[in-house]
Formats: structure tokens, C-alpha cells, sequence
């Protein structure tokens, strides 16, 4: 396994459960801020668009196609000497799940 | 549950019956009892202990020879001392047959290395007078059996992982989906039926006691902790019956009884070749506990300080410059100052009965939990009261399991000083690492803990990786896996965690205490309007929390007020008709 293969497989087992823990304790207007802000950070080039009147409802149909992981991935640069950084929402919603559980 | 056969093989471990343990598992404890016993009788007999002080006569009279030496020693096993000479006098002098020179010698240099290293040494000799005082003659002395060496080997070690992995057990994922996963030497370690039979206390306190019973044998391995709660949780309990019954450790006394000289040992003015050894060396690569540790001299912080980062420390008097090893853990056990709860404190500053020498020594502290109860997990006050009444009734100590008990004791104190000597690498994981750390240090309550003076604390760095290595030992491993680094970010974290938000500032100036915070969370938790803040009906909500038993905590959270911007406002506010809505947070930033 290479070095960002690795630190993926940390991030995966450590973080992923965590966060969802938290994004589903999230009212969904909360919810859909905090996703779409991660989409955002990472795309800075296409942002969120929102191509109705109900982009929460739109957001939730998003989230069933493609599953909390697609945003989970966004919220960490990993590079290919392992090394990664993670995105302050991320760690702002690790301090929430302490507080959670 | 520990399983019948991980209970099986610690057995025949202990009785010396497994494969691969030809001997049972001895008490190798120090002892100098034996030799007290002769005091009057003056029979030959043997003990062993740590040599404390050694100071140095010239004889030339006419019985005893010219040019003779003399060397007056004291033997310690941390209870009893004796006073022993070797010399190597004629036998008209009075004290038997004098050694020979070269064998002299070779004693003093013992002497010498037990007093500078704590290392043990064993004695044979007798009782004679000498002058008008009592002291014990040696015949020979030599080094004990290393207390520190472990007597199982790397095979026990290996053949109890494998023990224990056979069996499956029940875990559940941070989402609560439960789970199988192999059972761990560290699970094993952790069972509410073992070692922590007579005590109750979350996951967190117990993995940072276990890694607090590894033996440091370089100063990096060195794992330094602070408990800082409300009198009354048990901190000493957790010395007597977990600690204690299963690793060597000694506890320092309070204020005054913890002398400068009690611990770091002192040279007499008169003759500054007397050298007395104090507890930290004698307590090299095992541990010591400071109860009460906010009743220590100022200036006895000042001088640990250099014991804790560096492993040893130096004494200088007149020409004399001795250096003495006290490479140990160090636990602080404490309650917050009493001017704690005073206006504007800080979290932190729950640390403050370190006086001056707070920052330098929460920087060497590897884990802090500085929060007002030990034991936070569900049914905790429930289960402690469980455990005292256990112990009022001597279900342990008397109880059919006492004697798988006592053989997981004698099991463990030889495991963990075998695993505390595996050095695994850390070089594979130093991505997940540094990363993991650099996010840390981007922490608020990091920087407000410990990066005051500059951008990060170095300190902290090193004693995350100590604690991912010491997952590993716990595990009985060589080499790291992903979970060594699991727990100890998870447990690095909550360390943190606690230091800086365990208390709410504002609800302790208002005089809130820790149950009326627990109610607080609980009716957050019960009331919850899904916005993190909670609303309910008034009678519905105070039924609750009188069967709670905290009805007196809910009439003080009634009277709570928090600052919403520059408004103060009630934290539980009437919306009418007797419809209460309650506030998340205390600080005012809701």
C-alpha cells in the first residue's frame, strides 16, 4: 500500500463513521450548508449550484445518488507522499461528535 | 468476560506450566526485612534492597591496621532500611574478618552504581556492633535479579496474542453499528472482571493508567499524566486497587512530607560524601504518584522538571556534582485551586496548583484530564456505587474469581515490563502523523493550552508518537497497525478536550455546579428541539429532573442567565403559557 493509499484508509476508518455520526445529528438546512460548503471549498471553479426552489430537497436526492462518502472525500487534500490536510469544517465537526457521544 | 482460555493460559504462565514458562512467576520484590530479623540474634542471613547513602571512614589504629577503609552504607527496600558496613579491617578490630582489598573494592563500586542508578542489590552478612551503634556486616553483596526483567519472554508474549485473538467479541463503530473483532491483549487489560474489578472508570482513564504502567526505560518512554477532578472521585482508590496491586509504584506524601531531600535525596554539610538517595531515583523505571499534588512545595515543581523531561537530574554542593537516573512515570493526582471557581478563571487554569510552573509542566504532562468527575460513561454513577458497595463487601478480595484476579496481576506486571522494552517503528505512519498533528496544533483549545510561546510545542509532538508506540506495547506488538495510531489520536484528543472545555466559563461564575451542567445536558438530550436546544412544558420539564434527583440544580438553571450579544438574557426562558425553551450553551454564543 503507497503512502496516500495509506493515509486514505486511516482517514476512512477514523474519521468517515465519526462524521457521519455528526451530519445526521444536522438538521437538514444545517446539513445542507455544511455539504455544500465542503463542495464548494473544493470546487472552486464550478460551485454549488442551486437549480431550484428546494436545493435542500435537491441536495438530500444528491446525497441518496451518491452517499455522504462523495462529500466525506472532499473534505481532505491528501498527496501522494501521504501527507494530507483537512478541511476546518471537518475538524469543527470531529469537536461536535466528542461532544455527541 | 475474559474467556475461560485467556484465563487458562495466564494460569499456567503464573504456575510456570505453559511450553514456554519453565518457572512460575516469583515476587522479586526488595526486601530488607530478613535481615532486620537478625538484629538481636546476629545469624548470617541474606536480603536485597537499593543502597540510599554511602559514606566513607579511613581507619589506622593499632586493631584495626594501618590505612584501612571503611564504608558505612544504608540498604533500602522503600519500607525498612539497615545500616551496613564492609571494610576491610583486621579481625581484631571487632567486626569479623575484614574483606580484601580488591573485593572491598569491588563491593564500593556496587555501592556506588545502586546509589547513582536505584539499581537493586543483594546482601549476605551479620549483625555486629560497631561503636555504639547496630550495624550489619557484609560478607558479600552483589546485584539482585533485575527487578526490572521481565520474567515471561517474547513467545509467552506472542502466544497470548494468539490466545486472545481467537475469540470474537462485540464491539460497536463510532455510528453504534455493532461489530466482531478479534479480542486484544489491551481489551483483555481492560475487563470491568479483571484488573479494574474493584473500580469503575471510563475506557479513557483506564487506557491512560495501562499505558502509565509501561516501564520507561528511555527517557522518550517516559509517560507523565495529570488527574485534576473534584475531591471525592476516587483518585486514590485507583492507586490501591489498580496500580499498585499490579505494577511497582510508590506514592509521594503531601505538602510538607514531600521534601526537596525526600525526593531528590541530599548530601550532609558535615560530610559531603554522604549521599542520601531519594524516591525518584529509587523509583527509576517504575512510577510514582503525587496525591494531592496542589500541596506541593513550589520549588519541588521547579527541580521535577528536569527529572520529567530528562530522565535524571544532578545535585551540586561544595566540589560535588552527582548526577542521579530517575527515568519514571509520573502521575499527578489533584484538585483544582480553591480560588478556582472566582471570577474569569480559565479552564486551564484548573492546572494553576502547579503555581509558576504551570506551562512547563502541563508541556510534559502526555495526558491531562482535567475535568470535574472521572467517570462520564452511561450509568457511571450507578456503577461506581456498585463497584464501593463490592468493596465494602469484599467481593474481590474474598469472591471466587480473586484467585484468576491475582494471576492477571501477576500475569500483566510481567507482560507489561516485557512490552515496555519493544521499540516499534513509527516511520510508516509519519504522513497519517504529522498530519494528524499539524491539525491538532490548528486546534483553539491547543493553542490555548499549550502553544502560548510560540507556534507549536515539540513536547506534545514527541509524546503523541510515545503514545501510539505505547498502544503498540500494550497490544504486546512490535510493530504499529493503524489502531496503535486510532487510539492514540482518539485518546491524545479527549485529553485535550477536557483540559479546555470541561467547564463552562460562565455557568461557574454563576456559581453552576458539575451535576447542574449533567442536567443540563440531560434535559438537552431529552427536551432536544433538534436546533441543539431544547423546549418542553415547565411541569413536564421539572418532573423530569426531579427524577433525576437534581431538582435543586434545575431551580439554579432557572436562575441562570447567559449574554446573548451585549443582552443578558435567562438561559431557560418562559415563552408563556408555561412553555419553557432552554438555551444550548453557556458562554453566550449561542
Amino acid at each position: 500500500m503507497n503512502q496516500s493509499d495509506l493515509s486514505w484508509s486511516f482517514l476512512t476508518g477514523y474519521y468517515y463513521p465519526k462524521f457521519r455520526v455528526v451530519i445526521k445529528n444536522m438538521e437538514w438546512d444545517e446539513r445542507y450548508e455544511f455539504l455544500k460548503a465542503l463542495y464548494d471549498d473544493k470546487h472552486k471553479e464550478a460551485l454549488w449550484e442551486e437549480r431550484s426552489d428546494e436545493p435542500i430537497k435537491d441536495m438530500m436526492e444528491y446525497v441518496a445518488r451518491k452517499d455522504y462518502f462523495h462529500f466525506f472525500c472532499m473534505a481532505f487534500t491528501v498527496q501522494e507522499d501521504g501527507y494530507y490536510t483537512i478541511h476546518k469544517m471537518m475538524r469543527e465537526a470531529m469537536r461536535k461528535f466528542r461532544t455527541l457521544r | 468476560m475474559i474467556p475461560k482460555t485467556v484465563h487458562d493460559f495466564v494460569k499456567k504462565v503464573v504456575k510456570g506450566k505453559h511450553p514456554n514458562q519453565a518457572k512460575p512467576i516469583e515476587d522479586r520484590q526488595a526486601n530488607v526485612l530478613s535481615i532486620i530479623e537478625t538484629l538481636v540474634s546476629a545469624k548470617t542471613t541474606i536480603g536485597s534492597g537499593v543502597i540510599t547513602k554511602r559514606e566513607i571512614k579511613g581507619v589506622s589504629t593499632k586493631d584495626s591496621g594501618k590505612d584501612k577503609t571503611l564504608i558505612k552504607f544504608s540498604v533500602s527496600d522503600g519500607e525498612n532500611s539497615v545500616q551496613c558496613v564492609a571494610h576491610n579491617c583486621n579481625e581484631k578490630y571487632g567486626l569479623g574478618s575484614g574483606l580484601k582489598g580488591d573485593v572491598l573494592t569491588a563491593f564500593d563500586t556496587i555501592v556506588r552504581k545502586s546509589l547513582a542508578e536505584g539499581k537493586p542489590v543483594k546482601l549476605k552478612g551479620c549483625y555486629a556492633n560497631f561503636k555504639s551503634e547496630r550495624v550489619f556486616i557484609i560478607d558479600t553483596i552483589d546485584w539482585a535479579e533485575d527487578v526490572q526483567k521481565s520474567q515471561i519472554n517474547d513467545t509467552v508474549i506472542k502466544d497470548f496474542v494468539k490466545v486472545c485473538a481467537k475469540h470474537q467479541i462485540d464491539d460497536v463503530n463510532d455510528e453504534g453499528i455493532a461489530y466482531k473483532r478479534p479480542l486484544t491483549p489491551l481489551d483483555v487489560m481492560m475487563d470491568d472482571n479483571g484488573l479494574w474489578a474493584e473500580i469503575y472508570a471510563d475506557d479513557d482513564l483506564k487506557q491512560a493508567i495501562l499505558l502509565y504502567c509501561l516501564s520507561p526505560f528511555e527517557k522518550e518512554d517516559m509517560i507523565h499524566i495529570g488527574l485534576i477532578t473534584n475531591p471525592g472521585e476516587g483518585k486514590n482508590h485507583l492507586v490501591d486497587k489498580v496500580i499498585t496491586p499490579l505494577v511497582r509504584c510508590r506514592m509521594a506524601g503531601t505538602g510538607k512530607l514531600s521534601t526537596f531531600a525526600a525526593m531528590f535525596g541530599a548530601m550532609s554539610s558535615d560530610d559531603l560524601n554522604s549521599i542520601e538517595l531519594g524516591l525518584l531515583p529509587k523509583m527509576n523505571n517504575d512510577r510514582i504518584v503525587f496525591s494531592e499534588f496542589q500541596t506541593l512545595e513550589q520549588d519541588v515543581f521547579g527541580e521535577m522538571l528536569n527529572v520529567m523531561s530528562d530522565g535524571y537530574y544532578t545535585m551540586q554542593k561544595g566540589k560535588l556534582d552527582v548526577t542521579r537516573h530517575a527515568m519514571l512515570n509520573m502521575a499527578f493526582f489533584g484538585n483544582p485551586p480553591n480560588y478556582w471557581n472566582e471570577e474569569d478563571h480559565k479552564k486551564e487554569e484548573m492546572l494553576a496548583a502547579f503555581g509558576p510552573y504551570t506551562m512547563p509542566i502541563i508541556s510534559r504532562l502526555t495526558l491531562i484530564f482535567a475535568k470535574p468527575t472521572l467517570s462520564n460513561g452511561a450509568d457511571a454513577s450507578t456503577k461506581i456505587k456498585e463497584k464501593i458497595m463490592q468493596n465494602m463487601d469484599k467481593t474481590v478480595a474474598k469472591g471466587t474469581n480473586k484467585e484468576e484476579i491475582a494471576n492477571l496481576r501477576t500475569f500483566f506486571r510481567e507482560y507489561l515490563k516485557r512490552v515496555s522494552r519493544y521499540q516499534p517503528k513509527l516511520d510508516k505512519y509519519k504522513a497519517i502523523l504529522g498530519s494528524e498533528f499539524k491539525d491538532i496544533e490548528a486546534l483553539e483549545q491547543f493553542k490555548d493550552a499549550f502553544a502560548k510561546r510560540g507556534k507549536t510545542d515539540y513536547r506534545k509532538w514527541a509524546e503523541l508518537l510515545n503514545l501510539v508506540k505505547g498502544f503498540s506495547r500494550l497490544n504486546g506488538r512490535k510493530e504499529l497497525v493503524m489502531n496503535d495510531v486510532n487510539y492514540a489520536i482518539t485518546l491524545f484528543k479527549d485529553s485535550l478536550e477536557t483540559l479546555t472545555s470541561a467547564f463552562p466559563r460562565t455557568a461557574f461564575r454563576q456559581g453552576i455546579n458539575y451535576e447542574a451542567i449533567e442536567l443540563h445536558r440531560q434535559i438537552l438530550e431529552k427536551f432536544g428541539n433538534g436546533s441543539g436546544q431544547a423546549s418542553g412544558n415547565r411541569s413536564e420539564i421539572a418532573r423530569f429532573a426531579a427524577g433525576q434527583k437534581r431538582k435543586k440544580e434545575w431551580d439554579l438553571l432557572c436562575k441562570i442567565k447567559v449574554s446573548k450579544g451585549s443582552h443578558p438574557q435567562l438561559l431557560v426562558q418562559d415563552m408563556g403559557k408555561g412553555f419553557l425553551h432552554i438555551g444550548a450553551k453557556w458562554d453566550g454564543d449561542e
